[in-house]
């Protein structure tokens, strides 16, 4: 076994990529969040998650919940103490705009390999860093981006173990993929893929070498298996349900009940998944198609085992996503298909690898990465594409939707504060109404689902609370806590409450003691 | 009474340090016990517990039950807290030591070109200690394996260190042919009969500029004395008196118990002591394959004859004097307990042997702060103190742990008033996190000595961990009735099946 040191430490270059990109990506989400006032609610309810931890009536970790995987807001943790970092969800900004920044430091070290001259590394290292939706998910706070960090990360071990067989090779990938599956479930396709390609990259050595594959596996597989146990006990142990995350009253599962249109006619129709797929990788970053066609000719002239683990690990992600259309299951955004951006980069990098015409192929991709690059923007400014991201391009044209900014928490967050109620109690969901409670900045005064008095506070609101927040019973606001409880609150009130302020989607009631 | 030094034969009440140390001994509480060194014995484990840490336990001991009758719920909550404090605070230091060791080996590696550029007339003597008692079965493939050592025949001083009264050996060994470069020296009989003071005795008949120790099974690799003597060069100006080569099984796969015993040492001397070693903390040392400088161990006073893991203590003594162990890639092969009653008597002498050098070292904590940056007061605490500790602790702690899953509605509450809330993230943490990385990281000692095979049986080393924990309270038993006796292990035992 190779003695060799495993390095981490960062040459000079690779502290300016770093720094350059973190400095850019920090400035679009200074731009989204404090100019444009634009945020994503995912990201903001992730770092209200985080913020509750410290600063929550009963401040514990477990304020973190299981409504989101909790990585994005365990990095976050050290930022929301400071307060302001945590207005507005900006901390989650902070640390996208770290990863986005980290990615393209791996990104420029796969590069760094293919032997291409400087020039050449760092266009390409552009293309890569300023592809409008790396840019857009390297500053929006959204957990995407840490996702694309780690599946840069484990394809690079994935590659160093199969060159140097080093097991802290093996030990790098096991924790990587199980920080990744506390970051998004998508990590399971990757991880067993992953366990196969260590049988398959060994697989000459199988009848001789069994134990040390059998070995292998345990070491790679341990720590992932320990995340999804940990999970799996928490929620058992929390919420009373080991699978809480997956079936709870706000999982994907649950919410898919909102799925409509297109998307509920993929469910169970092999063809149109298929299709639909393929149609929004071809719009977002139609290169991805280039690059994989290109790593499999190669293979007829040279087969390369790593070239086809990568391929094998970026069609993992893809059929996941597929099968979560087939079973109805996925709103099928157009960032579910992001992580195709750095598998095309890491097959072009470890294909051109051993080419003999470099420039001349260097040139053709750097054509196609950049017409690529104008797909993804038009994808995402496309509302049939980029169903979320498309409000980014109409703020920046100039045409807000209020449901992507902080607009109407402040409103609710400004009257409270305006009419001395923050000595009160008001009872409200933290589903939907993260925004108020994390903008506030006073969490205390909020009776959410972080608290232990929560459901009793539902059953019985006099006896715990002063005023009540309700959301709009459309769309996800039909599965808020408050709502299922009493479905004609928001529209009829009820005797024991008076209406003190409509915000339109909000209404703030009252309770008469 | 404090022991007294003897000299020689004489019964004189002096200790003279220059003196030859040969014959020389102790008279305590009317015994006399000859020890062949001069150490003193405020360094010996002679006296196992000296008045002014009797006062300090007792003292602990006064305030813990005042502090139960007083309020009984703090005093726990207090107690738990500094345990929990103490497991995190070992938790974090074993990840960093496996972090250490991962990303960069900091062991000396010393490879095939630079032993074949050794010439063997610029080859010193070298001594090999190997004391026998009562296990002249075993001797006949310790002759093969010297025999196979890469070092000139005419510059090896083999030393079989026997015991006066142990005839059978000593007869034994008559009948063989022994090679030349073999020498069998009789310790004469006296008291304490350990390991150490036989080794001591050795220490002043050795005619080499190095020496090493090998135990009568062990198997070391036949490259192990150049590498160790390269590394001593290579290691000339970084105060490094000893060189510890690392220790593992030739019967790792015989069943169970040797498969556990595998995995630890391939954690220990794979993981674990490449880490001290990069950072300079005290080595307890493996009880064998441990390289000198004769004048060095001299200088060291050989070993201490009352402590029963006297390699533990001597490392430390190094590490007290400012000097240093290094870590080789050199491996001896030896014979892993495979008999569980064997096994329980060798660890529960471990466990005692680590008690005792707590015990002595922790007489004067003062004497580790060599300088205010020198932090190896702590790693002592970390290495030896908190080892022994968690023995006895672990088991409290499962059966607390367990208690609260099954009771969780009636014991549940109670257990959790124990705890304040950082204190709680701490045992969360060193409950969930901890216990996984320890198991992994036996894992990770196998892995990286390709052991693959065993890898698996990890997930069953919480038994052992409670085997551990039952030899350690044996330990603690026979530290206070019978502190010197050395529980000898019986060798062989593969030969054996």
């Amino acid at each position: 076994m190779s003695e060799q040191k495993t390095k981490i430490s960062l040459s000079k270059r690779q502290i300016v990529i770093l720094a350059l990109f973190f400095t850019f990506y920090l400035s679009i989400a200074y731009y989204l969040v404090f100019d444009l006032q634009l945020v994503f609610r995912d990201a903001v309810s992730r770092t209200e998650k985080a913020f509750l931890v410290f600063f929550d009536n009963s401040a514990k970790i477990s304020s973190i919940g299981f409504i989101w995987t909790p990585l994005p807001s365990i990095l976050q943790l050290p930022l929301v103490i400071f307060k302001p970092l945590a207005k507005y969800g900006f901390s989650g900004n902070i640390i996208s705009a770290l990863f986005g920044a980290l990615s393209c430091l791996y990104i420029y070290k796969f590069l760094n390999k293919s032997h291409l001259n400087f020039f050449s590394k760092i266009i390409f290292l552009l293309l890569f860093g300023l592809n409008p939706m790396i840019i857009l998910y390297s500053a929006n706070g959204m957990s995407e981006i840490i996702f694309v960090f780690f599946i840069i990360l484990a394809s690079w071990h994935l590659i160093k173990w199969n060159k140097t067989k080093r097991m802290t090779e093996l030990i790098l990938l096991g924790i990587i993929l199980s920080l990744a599956f506390f970051t998004r479930y998508e990590t399971i396709p990757l991880a067993i893929t992953i366990g196969f390609l260590v049988i398959f990259l060994n697989y000459g050595k199988i009848k001789t070498r069994f134990n040390e594959i059998q070995g292998s596996i345990v070491l790679y597989f341990l720590p992932i298996l320990f995340s999804v146990f940990l999970w799996i006990v928490a929620n058992w142990l929390i919420m009373g349900d080991p699978f809480y995350f997956l079936r709870g009253e706000y999982s994907n599962i649950e919410q898919s009940n909102f799925i409509g249109g297109e998307l509920k006619k993929l469910k169970g129709n092999l063809v149109d998944a298929i299709y639909y797929a393929t149609k929004m990788i071809a719009h977002l970053y139609p290169v991805f198609f280039a690059t994989l066609i290109y790593a499999i000719y190669k293979q007829f002239s040279k087969i390369s085992l790593i070239t086809i683990s990568i391929i094998f690990l970026s069609l993992s992600i893809i059929l996941f996503h597929i099968l979560m259309l087939l079973k109805g299951v996925s709103y099928g955004w157009l960032r579910f298909y992001i992580y195709i951006i750095p598998f095309s980069f890491i097959l072009f990098s470890i294909t051109i690898e051993n080419v003999r015409k470099k420039m001349l192929v260097a040139t053709l991709f750097i054509t196609l990465f950049f017409i690529s690059n104008i797909y993804s923007l038009k994808s995402i400014s496309d509302k049939n594409y980029g169903k979320e991201e498309c409000h980014v391009i109409e703020a920046i044209k100039g045409h807000f939707d209020e449901n992507y900014s902080y607009i109407k928490d402040m409103e609710v967050v400004d009257y409270i504060n305006k009419n001395n109620l923050t000595n009160k109690k008001i009872i409200v969901d933290d589903f939907t109404g993260f925004g108020i409670i994390l903008n506030s900045l006073n969490p205390k005064i909020f009776i959410n689902n972080s608290d232990k008095e929560f459901k009793n506070s539902l059953e019985n609101p006099r006896q715990y609370a002063d005023y009540i927040l309700v959301r709009r019973p459309t769309g996800i606001g039909i599965i808020d806590a408050i709502n299922k409880k009493y479905p004609d609150m928001f529209t009829k009130g009820a005797s024991y409450l008076r209406l003190k302020k409509d915000f339109g989607i909000w209404r703030l009631y009252e309770i008469i003691k | 009474m404090p022991p007294i030094f003897v000299q020689g034969e004489s019964s004189k009440n002096f200790c003279h340090q220059k003196s030859n140390p040969l014959n020389n001994g102790l008279v305590f509480k009317g015994n006399k016990f000859i020890t062949h060194t001069n150490l003193h014995p405020k360094y010996s484990a002679l006296e196992t517990i000296q008045n002014h840490q009797k006062l300090v336990i007792i003292g602990l001991l006064t305030i813990l039950l005042l502090g139960i009758i007083v309020n009984w719920h703090q005093t726990v909550l207090i107690t738990i807290s500094v345990l929990t404090i103490l497991y995190f605070a070992d938790l974090l230091f074993n990840l960093f030591l496996t972090v250490k060791t991962l990303r960069k080996t900091p062991e000396i590696v010393v490879n095939k070109q630079e032993i074949s550029l050794l010439q063997d007339k610029d080859l010193p003597i070298y001594t090999i200690f190997c004391p026998l008692y009562k296990e002249w079965q075993v001797l006949p493939d310790f002759i093969k394996s010297i025999s196979k050592i890469n070092w000139p025949k005419n510059k090896l001083d083999v030393q079989l260190l026997l015991e006066e009264d142990d005839k059978k050996t000593i007869a034994e060994i008559k009948k063989m042919r022994l090679p030349n470069h073999f020498r069998v020296i009789i310790v004469p009989h006296s008291e304490p009969k350990t390991k150490p003071k036989a080794c001591n005795y050795g220490l002043h008949h050795a005619q080499g500029e190095y020496a090493v120790i090998y135990d009568a099974e062990d198997n070391p690799d036949p490259n192990q004395l150049k590498k160790a003597f390269i590394a001593f060069q290579k290691t000339r100006k970084n105060n490094v008196v000893c060189v510890q080569a690392k220790l593992n099984f030739y019967n790792s796969h015989q069943n169970i118990l040797t498969r556990f015993f595998t995995m630890e040492y391939s954690l220990w001397f794979d993981l674990i002591l490449p880490g001290l070693q990069s950072i300079k903390a005290p080595i307890p040392l493996g009880g064998t394959s441990n390289h000198f400088r004769t004048k060095d161990l001299k200088y060291l006073q050989g070993w201490d004859p009352f402590n029963v893991t006297e390699d533990c203590d001597l490392g430390i003594r190094i590490a007290k004097l400012g000097l240093h162990t290094a870590i080789i890639n050199s491996t001896t092969l030896e014979e892993a307990n495979s008999k569980l009653g064997n096994w329980f008597r060798q660890r529960s002498r471990w466990i005692k042997g680590y008690m005792q050098t707590y015990l002595v070292h922790m007489r004067r904590p003062h004497e580790f702060i060599t300088d205010f940056k020198n932090p190896n007061i702590l790693f002592f605490q970390l290495t030896v103190g908190g080892k022994i500790l968690s023995l006895f602790i672990n088991p409290l702690m499962w059966i607390m742990t367990i208690s609260y899953f099954l009771f969780k509605d009636s014991l549940g509450p109670i257990i959790e008033s124990f705890y304040l809330t950082p204190v709680f993230y701490m045992a969360i943490f060193s409950l969930i996190i901890g216990n996984f990385f320890y198991i992994y990281n036996y894992m990770i000692g196998c892995a990286k000595r390709e052991q693959w095979d065993i890898i698996k049986y990890a997930f069953l080393v919480p038994f052992y961990w409670l085997a551990i924990s039952l030899a350690a309270w044996k330990a603690l038993f026979q530290l206070v009735t019978k502190p010197h006796y050395w529980e000898k292990t019986v060798h062989g035992l593969h030969l054996k099946k």
